[in-house]
Order: structure tokens, then C-alpha cells, then sequence
């Protein structure tokens, strides 16, 4: 079975602003349909950790400060760090735990240096109130939460995908959040660069959700050569230092950032702000802001940017699985094995998991006679699935779907097999 | 009006426009504090940057120069106030967010204003760490023994007996010695300075926290202040004037304070410099610069081991022939660096490959695997429950991973550690414990039981060339110990040949 008949499908959705030459992240395996259609002529070739890819990705993305604290099964990505940040002009914290981790990346973030920080589990549970600080600050970051089993410490070094919900409500108050999950090392590439570039673009944290199998894992890679990074840098004021605002009202509504020293001096703060960033108890501007941290992650080209999901054979599928990360890749192999055996069975794959993407998801939920959702976890997705598959019911005036759910926590992997039988029942 | 008591009128303000009213209660010291961090930074920095802060563009410079980071409660409120590049972060975390800040932006200087609670209690951890770690960074405690914004209540640095709001019987912990704390955690310079009724006190504040500006590394000035609105009024000195005076009364000379008797020393608190080291700051020390060198090296290196190509279209078979190998034994026998040298094999002799290994907590001597699946075309699923070969070292692997064995694969086992094999036509078994013993003769037992193991597999499964497995080999722990590794492949294969005649 070749894939071009899957990667048709996938160019013919793709956004009309592709860029004429080089890598577009938002395509499905960004940098082989670039070498695909001849957009890409000179790569990198190698075999990485999934872990050691993410780490490289973000240097590689611009990324020139890394604060975080050791911790199974993300560890690899603080000591790629250490190994390589200093020698590319950048520095590096091990810092005294997880809080300060999150903690000092939000300030070297605020300096105008693109930061991150890796953790799991519990160290995740540990960075949640900064994240919400660098979610109501506008503060670019990227978040490795490479996933084990939980609650509590759970097994350290057993894969778990069980932090979803936790990365989409785990800080308090309404926020937005941006999650991705890669499946794949050469994905974990692919989206480290893209998650800092929504970061980066819409002055947000953006959380890199691998499991602890795909941060773990190695396989050959295919990058491009580094000249050929797409790389995004935050947007910059260029008006006069008086007037800058950097919580102003933008036509993106993105605002401005700039990085300390420069003379657009501004006050960043955690409490309720108004444009300049200072406290304010005036409920129009304190609602206009909540609001607008959301809106800014809405619009056409933020959606273009942000939501990912891959379509494999689900164009015409009647039993529709949705899995995300390793899960997904056993998901693969169950579908090809329900086709041979003439199961119309298709996956939808959420690349990006937070915002979810109704425009891909609705139809293909709206068609299926059955929903498996497969995640190792008791679950967490499922719900959102189930909220999918209500509102594709509701437009098409239908009885939602039955969603089911095909869940793991016993630390090992759901298998092709598994989620075979699961097809064929 | 929340002017402070005394300032220095002379001086320029630099407050934002927007923020001439404090937020804070009328008389609070704190607004002395914020004078005197004004007055020391205009001064600490004109000099340093050479600008004459009395001009409007040399304020400016110093202005943007400096960053200003604090974190929750009444003091760090201050960071609103004025305008410089402000951060006003989580409860107690500003040193971590600060250090951060340094590490990336050198070029500033990073002031922080802050109240004993945020710093020693939520934030006690990142202090003793931000003293020790010995950044170039400022920080200036407002120290008034309570909790002022959340209403009076004890902080680490209360007095035992006095009354808050959620101390109502009298506070029963002792209280931290700061100063103590500092110096014990590597502060290099460590000062206290007091909010009293008397000028000198705030000139002397105003010196004191110059010098923390100007001492390259981790400064550390505690301000004894007031909080006469909240702690005061529980505890008989609800007025500003007579908390200070309060104050007053405790606060002696730290020359002075040096000649007393230890115990003539209870109840009073030094001031002025009271610790002061010169060793350079975190970044300019040579090991930092040592270590950047050597990442730098590091770079390159990694830079070499990455192959240039010119990528071809091609395309991908969904659904290839795929084969699953799983090496097994206990922690230290090398499997999971076995399955890393297969994989690396693999894509030496061109073919996809995925590695994935497993190990637990104990994994310093319980059991490991590694398991690799080769294939010519897409892996999606890495691992397999129907494994084409198993290969096991000690008998609980065996055990364990039996039934993960297609019915076709093949078992190879350490017959050495291997004794029970309940009759499985599947099994091929190998003497690899007494081969290696008796052929690589290795200086530790054991060492090179992976590379005979893995030389002895794929040879017999014809997978891949002995040059890719080889060159793998020579690339990953071949480097350390040529000889040894070698003598383990060529026993390997050569048992494999025994192997493919049975
Ligand atoms: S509550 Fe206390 S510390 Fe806070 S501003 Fe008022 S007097 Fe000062």
C-alpha cells in the first residue's frame, strides 16, 4: 500500500498560502512532503532519541536558554541542553526544582531570548502555576512534558498519556493553551520547531506533549539543513518607546514584545492588566483581556498555524479510531490490517491535541457508525471526542456516534492488535 | 499623601506617570525603601554606565538598563511603581524567574524588591539557592515580620509571642535568622539597613544598598520596616511614628554590635555591611567559561556525526515486511546499548529501523530490553508482541518473554545462565556466558556480553552486513575499547556460523 494516494489528500487540504520553497510545519510530516515535491534539494541525515531530537529541534528553532530540573523520563532533554546550549551562545539553569525551572525560562523569555523548560508527571503538576503566569503575561515558552503514568509518581520510566487533561485545565482560571503530540522522533523535530513558532508568533506557551515511549525511543531523522529552519521570532514594536503598549489591542491581536533593555520599558504582571501592562480593577479592560488571550489563538491564521490533525484512510472510514502519539502508531498498523482484511477502518490522528480541530474531526465523526478512542489513560481525550461527536451530531441533525473508549494504565502499550480486535468486533 | 517620611528631594523620580500614588498604606516604610532603591540605582548605575542621571536622557539609559523583579505581597508591588523593565511574578519566585533573566540578559542590572514572607517562606528554597549559585543580581527584603497584604499574619522572621491574624495566641515558631541564612547559603555580600524616624538611617540605607549594586555577585540587604497598619495594630504600635521609633529602639552600629557580648547582643539587630567576600559572580568565574568553551567543542563534534545528503523523493511502503528483535537480560548486561548499536546497524545498511527500551526504577541490576524492529519501508507500531527473535540472557527473561515469540522466531539464549528451556523447538541455545569467558576474556565479567550476543544475532538472521554491524559498533562503545569489542564480534559470527550448520 503506497501513501500517495493519503498525501494527495492531505496537499489537496493544505492552506493556499504554502510557501513556494521550504518547510511547511503545517503540513503532515512537514520536511518529507517539502523533499517530496522538490522544495527541499539538501538534508540533514541521523538517528536520534526522541527526547535528544526535541532538545536539538529547539536549539535548532532559536531557543537559547533552558531552565529545568532532572526528572525520568524527560531528563534527556536538560542534558542535551547542557551539553549544547552553551556552546551555541546560550545558557542554561539546572535549577533548584521544578517551579524555578518554568520559573526562570519565563524570565529569560522576558529578555528577549527564546526559553523552554522538559519535565514529566509530577515536575508537570509543579509548573502549573507559572504556566498560567506565562498564559496571562503573553510570555513565548515552550513546555516539554514528555508523559508518564500518574497520579503521584506512578512508574518513572513507563509511558502514560495521562497528563491531557491536565495539560489543557491544569493551571487555574480560563486560559488558552496550545498542546502538541508528536509520534514519531522525526516529529518530535518537526513540532518542537513548530511549537516555537506558534509560541513565538502568538505570545503563548505552547506545552510538547510526547509519552515517555516516544520520548525515549531512537529512530533515523531527515532534517533540513539549518539554514532552512523555518523559524518565527516574536512581534516587535516599532513605534515610539511612549506609545508602546505590550498587552495593547493589535489587528492579530498579538501585541508587541519587546525585549528588556531596548527602551519600551513596560510593567508585566500577573494580576489583571491594562495595555501597559499595569493593574487595573477597571472590569472592562480586565474582561477585555481575558478575552482577547483567547481570541488571539482564534483567528483563520492562527487556526491555519495551530491545529493539526492527521487523516489516515478516514476519508470514507465507518469505524473511526482517534489516537494521538504512540498510540497512534499501533492505531496504523490495526487500520492497514482492518483494510487487508476489508474493514473500512480509518484514524484520525491529533497532531496538535489542545485546541481540537472540529474542522477535520466533524466530518469524519459525523460519517462513522463507531468512535474508538485508544490513549493510555482512562479516558481523558475521549470526552473531547464525545463533545466533537455531539456537536457533528448536532449539525447533521443525527444521534451522536457512539464513542468508545480503548484504554491502557497498566504502564504497557495499547497493541495493533488491541485496537484490531477492538475494529472488528 | 504616601510620600515617604524623609527623601531626597533633589533627586528625579522614577516612578511611572501613571503610578505617582503608591499603593501602599500612608506612613508604610516602604515607600522609604522605594526611595532609597531610586536614589542607589541612579547613583550606582550613573557611575557605572558614566551618565549623569540629573539629564533626562542619561535617566533614561539607566532606566532602561535596569530590570526590576519582585513577586507577591505588599513590597513587590513596588516593581509596578516604577519604570524601569518590571516584572511582578508568582508568590515567591522572583529569584527564580530573576536568575533566568540574568543568565540570559548579562547586560542588565537585576534588582529585586521583595517581603520576608515571599522570600523566606514560599520562596526560602530559591533563596538559599540564588545565594549560593552567586548571580550578579540585588535583592532588598522588606523585613517587617508579618504578612501585610493578606492581613497580618506571622511570617518565618516573627517574633515569638507577638499576635497576628493567624497567630492569635502568640506567635509559638521561632523565627529565621536572615542574616545567618545568607551568609550560611554563600551570600557574598549581605547588609541590613532599618526604617526609622531618623535621616541618617535612610542615608544609610540609601549607601547600603549602592554598595549591594555595586558588589559583583549575590547581594542581600534586609530592611527592618514597619508593617503599623497590620502587625502594629495587633501588637501595640498601630501608629507609623511609634512602630519606627520601636524599631529604633532595637537597631544599633554593626561595629558596635560586634564589640557586645554575645549576650548582650538579644533583642538587637545590626546595621550596616555585615558580610562581604569578594569571589566573582556565576558568570564571569573560569569554570563557566570553561564549560562554554568545551560545549562549544561539543557542538562541532555533534555537527560531524550528522550526514549531508541530497534527498530523493521516494515512496512509502505502509505495509513492508518488518522484523522484531528483542534483547533481554538483567541491567548491567549492556542489552538496552545492544539495541542501540542494531538500530544504528540498520540504518547503516539503509534499511528504517526503530529502537525502544524498557527498563525499571531498578534499573541499575534488575532486568532490561531493548527491542529494535528493522524493516524496509514505515514502522508505525515499534514494539511487537510477535517477536521474529528473542534474545535472552538469564533465565527471567527467558521466562518473562517467551510468549512474545512468534511462532516462527527463534529464541537464542546464554545457555551459560539459560538452564531451563522447557523443550521450545524455537530455542537455539549458545554457550555466550563460557564463549566470552573463554574467547574475549574480558577484565570484567560480563563486559562484552552484549556485543557477542548482538554480532552472534544478526549474523545468524543475515539481516544486515557484518561492515554495517561492525561499523556501528566501532562508532558507539567500540571507541572506548577496540580490542575487546572486536575479539566479541568475531565470536560472535563465528558462532553463528556453528549456529546456521546445526
Ligand atoms: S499592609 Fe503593612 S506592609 Fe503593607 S503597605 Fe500597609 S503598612 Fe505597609
Amino acid at each position: 500500500m503506497a501513501e500517495a494516494v493519503e498525501g494527495a489528500a492531505t496537499a489537496r487540504r493544505a492552506p493556499a498560502a504554502k510557501p513556494a520553497q521550504g518547510i511547511d510545519l503545517r503540513q503532515i510530516n512537514a520536511v518529507r512532503a517539502a523533499i517530496q515535491d522538490g522544495r527541499l534539494t539538501q538534508a540533514r541525515r541521523t538517528t536520534l532519541g526522541g527526547n535528544d531530537a526535541i532538545a536539538q529541534a529547539a536549539l535548532e528553532a532559536g531557543a537559547r536558554f533552558f531552565g529545568g530540573y532532572p526528572i525520568t523520563p524527560s531528563t534527556e532533554v536538560l542534558e542535551y541542553a547542557a551539553r549544547h546550549i552553551l556552546g551555541v551562545g546560550g545558557s542554561y539553569l539546572q535549577m533548584e526544582d521544578e517551579i524555578a525551572g518554568i520559573a526562570a525560562a519565563i524570565g529569560a523569555s522576558l529578555g528577549g531570548v527564546k526559553a523552554f523548560t522538559a519535565t514529566s508527571g509530577p515536575g508537570f503538576s509543579l509548573k502549573q502555576e507559572n504556566l498560567g503566569y506565562a498564559c496571562l503575561v503573553e510570555i513565548p515558552l515552550v513546555v516539554i512534558n514528555v508523559m508518564r503514568g500518574g497520579p503521584s509518581t506512578g512508574g518513572p520510566t513507563d509511558p502514560g498519556q495521562s497528563d491531557v487533561m491536565q495539560a489543557r485545565w491544569g493551571t487555574h482560571g480560563d486560559h488558552p493553551i496550545v498542546a502538541i503530540a508528536p509520534a514519531t522522533v522525526q516529529e518530535c523535530w518537526e513540532e518542537t520547531v513548530r511549537a516555537f513558532n506558534i509560541s513565538e508568533k502568538y505570545r503563548t506557551p505552547v506545552i510538547l506533549l510526547p509519552d515517555a515511549k516516544v520520548g525515549q525511543m531512537k529512530e533515523p531523522v531527515i532534517l533540513p539543513p539549518l539554514s532552512q529552519v523555518p523559524i518565527v521570532n516574536r512581534p516587535r514594536p516599532t513605534g515610539a518607546p511612549e506609545e508602546y503598549e505590550a498587552f495593547g489591542q493589535t489587528a492579530s491581536g498579538v501585541p508587541p514584545l519587546a525585549p528588556f533593555g531596548e527602551g519600551y520599558r513596560s510593567h508585566f504582571t500577573g494580576l489583571y492588566h491594562n495595555r501597559k501592562g499595569l493593574p487595573t480593577k477597571d472590569v472592562r479592560l480586565v474582561d477585555q483581556l481575558q478575552k482577547r488571550i483567547h481570541a488571539k489563538l482564534e483567528t483563520r491564521e492562527a487556526r491555519a498555524d495551530i491545529l493539526k490533525t492527521e487523516e489516515f484512510f478516514a476519508a470514507d472510514a465507518e469505524i473511526l479510531v482517534v489516537a494521538y502519539g504512540i498510540t497512534a502508531r499501533a492505531a496504523k498498523d490495526a487500520v492497514l490490517e482492518a483494510r487487508a482484511q476489508g474493514i473500512k477502518a480509518g484514524l484520525l490522528r491529533p497532531i496538535t491535541l489542545w485546541p481540537s480541530d472540529p474542522g477535520r474531526c466533524l466530518p469524519h465523526l459525523a460519517r462513522a457508525k463507531r468512535v474508538i478512542v485508544a490513549e493510555l489513560n482512562l479516558g481523558q481525550y475521549r470526552l473531547e471526542v464525545e463533545r466533537l461527536a455531539y456537536e457533528a451530531a448536532r449539525a447533521a441533525g443525527k444521534v451522536p456516534t457512539e464513542v468508545l473508549g480503548l484504554n491502557r494504565v497498566d504502564t504497557r502499550l495499547i497493541t495493533p492488535r488491541d485496537i484490531f480486535q477492538e475494529i472488528a468486533r | 499623601m504616601n510620600a515617604p517620611l524623609v527623601c531626597s528631594l533633589e533627586m528625579p523620580d522614577l516612578r511611572r506617570t501613571q503610578m505617582r500614588r503608591n499603593i501602599w498604606c500612608e506612613g508604610c516604610g516602604l515607600g522609604n525603601m522605594q526611595q532609597s532603591i531610586s536614589v542607589a540605582l541612579m547613583r550606582q548605575l550613573g557611575r557605572r554606565l558614566g551618565v549623569n542621571f540629573m539629564e533626562p536622557a542619561g535617566l533614561e539609559t539607566i532606566k532602561n538598563k535596569v530590570a526590576m523583579v519582585s513577586g507577591i505581597g505588599c513590597t513587590s508591588r513596588m516593581a509596578g511603581h516604577l519604570d524601569f523593565n518590571t516584572v511582578h511574578t508568582t508568590h515567591g519566585r522572583s529569584l527564580a524567574f530573576a536568575s533566568g533573566l540574568k543568565m540570559a540578559r548579562p547586560d542588565l542590572t537585576v534588582v529585586l524588591a521583595a517581603g520576608d514572607g515571599d522570600i523566606f517562606a514560599i520562596g526560602g528554597n530559591h533563596f538559599i539557592h540564588a545565594a549560593r549559585r552567586n548571580l550578579d543580581m540585588t535583592l532588598i527584603v522588606y523585613d517587617n515580620r508579618s504578612y501585610g497584604m493578606t492581613g497580618a499574619q506571622h511570617s518565618p522572621t516573627s517574633t515569638m509571642g507577638e499576635v497576628g491574624a493567624s497567630a492569635p495566641y502568640g506567635v509559638f515558631e521561632p523565627p529565621f535568622s536572615l542574616v545567618d541564612l545568607a551568609i550560611g547559603a554563600g551570600a557574598g555580600f549581605v547588609a541590613q539597613g532599618a526604617i526609622t524616624t531618623l535621616q541618617e538611617h535612610q542615608d544609610q540605607l540609601d549607601e547600603l544598598i549602592a554598595a549591594g549594586l555595586e558588589h559583583k555577585g549575590f547581594s542581600f540587604i534586609n530592611v527592618i520596616g514597619q508593617c503599623h497598619t497590620g502587625w502594629g495594630t495587633r501588637n501595640k504600635r498601630a501608629e507609623a511614628f511609634r512602630y519606627r521609633q520601636y524599631i529604633q529602639q532595637q537597631v544599633i552600629p554593626v561595629d558596635r554590635w560586634r564589640e557586645l557580648p554575645a549576650e548582650a547582643r538579644a533583642g538587637l539587630r545590626p546595621l550596616g555591611i555585615i558580610h562581604r567576600v569578594a569571589r566573582p559572580d556565576l558568570q564571569s568565574t573560569p569554570g563557566y567559561a570553561d564549560c562554554v568553551s568545551r560545549s562549544k567543542k561539543a557542538v562541532e563534534a555533534a555537527a560531524e556525526e550528522v550526514e549531508a545528503i541530497a534527498p530523493l523523493p521516494v515512496v512509502v511502503d505502509l505495509r513492508p515486511a518488518r522484523t522484531c528483535l528483542r534483547f533481554a537480560g538483567s541491567g548491567g548486561q549492556g542489552v538496552i546499548t545492544a539495541g542501540e548499536i542494531a538500530l544504528s546497524a540498520a540504518v547503516r545498511a539503509g534499511k528504517n529501523g526503530v529502537f525502544t527500551k524498557n527498563y525499571g526504577p531498578e534499573a541499575r541490576g534488575g532486568e532490561a530490553y531493548s527491542d529494535v524492529t528493522v524493516s524496509d519501508g514505515e514502522i508505525h507500531y515499534p514494539q511487537s508482541d510477535q517477536l521474529d527473535v528473542l534474545v535472552a540472557l538469564n533465565q527471567e527473561t527467558f521466562d518473562k518473554f517467551r510468549k512474545d515469540v512468534s511462532a516462527t522466531g527463534r529464541i537464542l539464549v546464554n545457555a551459560t545462565a539459560v538452564r531451563e528451556t522447557y523443550g521450545d523447538a524455537r530455542v537455539l541455545a549458545s554457550p555466550i556466558g563460557e564463549l566470552l569467558a573463554r574467547e574475549v576474556r574480558p577484565p570484567k565479567r560480563e563486559l562484552g556480553i552484549n556485543i557477542l550476543a548482538l554480532a552472534l544475532a544478526l549474523d545468524y538472521l543475515g539481516l544486515m552486513s557484518r561492515e554495517a554491524v561492525e561499523a556501528a559498533v566501532m562508532k558507539g562503545v567500540g571507541k572506548k575499547n577496540p580490542g575487546l569489542n572486536q575479539k566479541a564480534l568475531a565470536t560472535g559470527w563465528a558462532e553463528a556460523e556453528r549456529l546456521k550448520t546445526l
